[in-house]
């Protein structure tokens, strides 16, 4: 950080009328391969469907390969509470053991939620042992398009965790080459590594 | 092919530094962001973003550095001010107002993603595989600094205001991104860094124009003059001396140690 941070002048105060006032809740799913489920990463609060794609992909595309983002508004998702009477195609997602994320799972054609969440139990492999089934309206899922960039093309590992772990334990590795390894062995690095 | 004329070496390096410097110097001033940005989803993106950017740099340094024989830190931090070869706007301090932040990337990112279709197009082809790998990328930051200018411009009377201030600031500034290096005709003409089929000033300052006209902003922007003598050829503002300075403290104590 530099020191310019340390004697922050604003040009100008807040807004009239504060950003939050503005924002949505959206559920972000992220597509580890070309024809794989969308599995449920999080949520993001967002402006528009466009932006929470933005967010989505900064937030939830970085920490492993990713080819795909869906982003859903959070009120289009129903796990059969609030009924959605709109007829149309709905997306099911299924939780197949407790403590796994929810992954899209198939289409089912429905004039409402509740039906939905019904054909889906019929009618999609795994829905009828799953522990938890949502169910969303096709056309109310913001996807990406198939040449978007979500995973980066440049190195980027040293963003990750894993890659600087990676770095750090190389480093030591050379430390340990040199010789002067013994105490660090039994008690430090083995603790950390 | 990968070898480059004798005679071309020196510009050569000179713009893929220009292009290098421009991602650095923007990409530490926006890190700078982290923790202030005006939202918590935003500050995730936008520090990710300012990570690209440096992370597009460092691929380019060491292009750069495998043609004249130094490394990439070296050139990230071993130069004297004169030797960096980026543009006066991504130099100067936003002083934290998003407005400017978000303007600026409007100005730089459309630029960039022009300048790295065309490196795309280069006969050196390490160069133009690296470039349509960040032109790519490069979609991305274009992509959000559109989102905002659109939705902060037609926002409320307040914001429209602010973004329209921070647009008149630097509209004057960005078309010093256009400044040529020293022999670049050359470049142009072997192909190196090969001229887009239409005026690329032209088709920046229409594409800026698009998006501030959806976001109902003015827009007044002037070709750069003829004959200049700015960021590219080594004269710098004095916050990018500062910015330097800061940067730089840590490698110049001891410029050969091994991290």
């Amino acid at each position: 950080m530099s020191k310019i941070r340390e004697h922050i002048t604003l040009v100008e105060g807040d807004l009239d009328t504060p950003i939050e006032g503005d924002l949505e809740p959206y559920v972000i799913f992220t597509q580890l391969a070309t024809g794989r489920p969308y599995i449920y990463a999080g949520w993001v609060d967002a402006i528009d469907a466009a932006m929470a794609i933005q967010f989505g992909r900064e937030h939830y595309g970085q920490d492993q390969k990713c080819v795909g983002l869906w982003a859903i508004p959070k009120p289009a998702i129903t796990a059969g509470g609030a009924e959605m009477t709109a007829r149309g195609r709905y997306e099911v997602f299924l939780r197949a053991e407790s403590g796994e994320p929810h992954r899209s799972a198939g289409c089912v054609e429905a004039e409402s939620s509740r039906e939905a969440l019904d054909t889906a139990r019929r009618d999609i492999s795994g829905a009828a042992e799953a522990r938890s089934i949502w169910v969303a309206l096709s056309e109310r899922i913001v996807a990406t398009g198939p040449d978007d960039v979500i995973w980066r093309l440049t190195d980027q590992t040293y963003r990750m965790a894993r890659g600087y772990a990676s770095e750090v334990r190389a480093k030591w590795e050379e430390v340990r080459a040199r010789k002067d390894i013994e105490e660090y062995e039994k008690d430090d690095l083995k603790e950390m590594f | 092919m990968t070898s480059i004329r004798q005679d071309l070496k020196e510009p050569f390096a000179d713009l893929l530094l220009s292009v290098a410097d421009d991602k650095f110097i923007l990409g530490h001033r926006n890190s700078d962001w982290t923790g202030l940005a005006p939202m918590l989803e935003e500050d995730i993106a936008f520090s990710s973003l300012a990570q690209d950017e440096i992370a597009h740099a460092k691929a380019l340094y060491e292009l750069i550095g495998g043609l004249l024989g130094r490394s990439a830190d070296e050139l990230a931090f071993g130069r004297a001010l004169e030797g960096y070869r980026c543009a006066t706007i991504v130099e100067l301090p936003d002083e934290f107002d998003w407005a400017t932040a978000i303007c600026r990337q409007l100005l730089c990112n459309r630029f960039d993603a022009l300048r790295l279709a065309r490196l795309a197009r280069s006969t050196h082809k390490p160069l133009a595989d690296l470039a349509s790998r960040l032109a790519a990328e490069q979609r991305i930051h274009v992509e959000h600094a559109d989102s905002w200018i659109v939705r902060l411009g037609a926002g409320t009377e307040d914001s429209r205001r602010r973004m329209q201030r921070a647009l008149d600031a630097l509209a004057p500034e960005a078309p010093m991104l256009f400044e040529p290096v020293d022999g670049q005709e050359r470049l142009e003409s072997a192909g190196l860094y090969p001229l887009a089929a239409t005026d690329m000033f032209q088709e920046w300052s229409e594409s800026i124009a698009a998006v501030t006209g959806k976001a109902g902003l003015r827009l007044t922007i002037q070709p750069p003059a003829a004959q200049t003598n700015g960021g590219r050829h080594g004269r710098h503002s004095k916050h990018l001396a500062e910015l330097l300075d800061e940067m730089c403290e840590v490698y110049r104590l001891e410029p050969n140690a091994a991290w």
